[in-house]
């Protein structure tokens, strides 16, 4: 049996040691985002699918019960404002997908769903399952998005009688050297995941068949791009950024040690207004996770997502890893 | 006793420093080496082992978290000793399911043999754990470091057992997309 993976376990910075022995600061958000139970996958590109005739039909928003989940009511009411929630359902005799809103920048393409359960079927997968598998492609030529081109972020544990299940599914602009078009259709199929949330196969009912959508052209988010002294670039939207600034690979323990002190591994951030006023990650709404973005096949990035909408025309500047981006 | 004192008892081959090490963090290095070994007998050969390289390494170590310095050793001693010992007997027990848990989700023998390169992957592992939430970096990190039970963790951190069960699914899948990414699947 394979052990060596206790070896990179055993390689945790110190400064998280602490943290699991609740020692020191542990931050504590009152509205925690989570990762889904099952990351939504993507087929492999060579598994074009030929999608089936799905019941699409546009509803009537009846709630915002599952963009609440992860923004705060200011953002939803702008989003609500500039036509950014959606309510476009497909549904089968099991599920309603409703996708609830649609917004995205230069980066990320990011959805949020409400699931209904419509039988017990539905309920008894969603509570022993808790997540979906998915196809991905461009609706034009059914071309499929690339592997890992798909992040789901989850929501509460799902129990029987809930009236639904959220999650947010954001597309990821770039991988590496590939790229995702915003401006094509895209379209997701949801499938039944094939293991439960103890990894045990489920029972395949064709549970999700017919359940697809097409993501709806959205209006773009406000950005802005700030830069450092020394010439890196801060991709600043209204809901995160992303930081063009790699994350070094020390040669030495002396060079690893270095760059530890440097702050290179440290992700806290400061947005500075126009005002004066400044928010950091360790304020209300300001931090709903973050995760690490391949830039090239060899560089990595930094997303930061905000459970808030920042006005970024009054931001003068962003503090991340040590530098502060400003405006040119 | 200072760590600071502590390490100067130590850099002049101070008897009197093992004693104040074992007084100072015998429990702590006891805790961690139980959770691994599940053994009485071994924990103590395991405590031994450390006390011993503690005192082979500083000088000319000087570490600045003697704590975590030391629970690193520990960590690494008692996993060794269970590997030693579980070359001699294979049995069914909790660090057996422990890798159960992480080889269905992270990685694959064959990969893992690719790395040769401990700080690119130090480096991309603390980037990972960096990219969890806190709550979700200490559940992952208490089981899979500190290796406490699924009971124990939801105990420490006053959460359902379910809850933990499924953070810790989550981030092993998190974790896949690393080893994915690093090209170690």
């Amino acid at each position: 049996m394979n052990n060596k993976i206790l070896d990179i376990i055993g390689l945790a910075d110190e400064k998280y040691l602490h943290e699991a022995q609740g020692e020191g600061q542990i931050k504590q958000t009152k509205h925690r985002r989570k990762i889904s139970a099952k990351f939504v996958a993507v087929a492999a590109a060579a598994a074009v699918m030929t999608v089936t005739a799905g019941a699409v039909a546009v509803a009537k928003l009846s709630n915002k019960e599952g963009v609440r989940e992860f923004y705060d009511s200011s953002a939803v009411s702008k989003m609500e404002s500039r036509g950014m929630l959606s309510g476009k359902t497909s549904e089968n005799e099991h599920f309603r997908f409703n996708m609830q809103s649609v917004i995205k920048d230069d980066y990320v393409c990011s959805c949020i769903f409400a699931v209904e359960p419509l039988d017990e079927k539905a309920q008894d997968y969603l509570e022993k399952v808790m997540g979906f598998d998915a196809d991905a492609f461009y609706a034009d030529n059914n071309e499929a998005l690339y592997m890992s081109a798909l992040t789901s972020w989850g929501w509460k544990e799902y129990k029987k009688g809930d009236k639904s299940l959220n999650f947010e599914l954001d597309i990821t602009a770039h991988y590496g050297k590939r790229n995702v078009d915003f401006s094509r259709p895209i379209r997701l199929e949801f499938k039944q995941a094939e293991n439960d949330l103890n990894n045990k196969p489920y029972k395949d009912e064709k549970l999700l068949d017919g359940i697809v959508l097409d993501i709806p052209q959205a209006q773009k988010l406000k950005d802005v791009k700030l830069y450092s002294d020394d010439g890196k670039e801060l991709y600043l939207s209204e809901t995160g950024f992303v930081a063009l600034v790699s994350m070094p690979i020390a040669k030495s323990e002396a060079e690893h040690k270095m760059l530890v002190e440097k702050g290179e591994y440290d992700l806290d951030f400061k947005i500075k207004f126009k005002d004066g006023t400044v928010k950091t990650n360790w304020d209300e709404n300001m931090e709903a996770g973050g995760l690490g973005l391949m830039l090239d096949d060899t560089d990595v990035g930094f997303r930061q997502a905000f459970r808030t909408m920042v006005d970024v025309d009054k931001v003068e500047s962003v503090t991340f890893k040590n530098r502060e981006f400003k405006r040119k | 006793m200072s760590n600071d004192e502590l390490i100067a008892l130590l850099e002049v081959k101070d008897k009197n420093a093992l004693v104040e090490l074992e007084n100072k963090y015998g429990g702590y290095c006891k805790s961690i080496a139980m959770n691994i070994l599940r053994s009485r007998e071994d924990t103590q050969e395991c405590l031994n082992d450390v006390y011993l390289s503690v005192w082979n390494s500083i000088p000319p170590g000087k570490p600045e978290d003697l704590k975590m310095y030391i629970a690193e050793i520990t960590r690494n001693t008692a996993i060794n000793l269970w590997r030693r010992k579980h070359a001699q007997k294979r049995g069914s027990g909790h660090i057996e399911l422990l890798l159960e848990e992480l080889s269905d989700e992270a990685a694959s023998e064959s990969a893992l043999e690719k790395l040769d390169d401990t700080l690119a992957l130090r480096e991309a592992f603390n980037s990972f754990l960096g990219s969890l939430k806190p709550e979700q970096r200490r559940i992952f990190l208490l089981r899979y470091w500190y290796m406490h039970t699924v009971r124990e963790i939801a105990q420490k951190l006053e959460i359902s057992q379910s809850k933990v069960k499924v953070s810790l699914h989550r981030t092993r899948v998190k974790l896949k997309k690393l080893l994915e990414r690093e090209g170690l699947l």
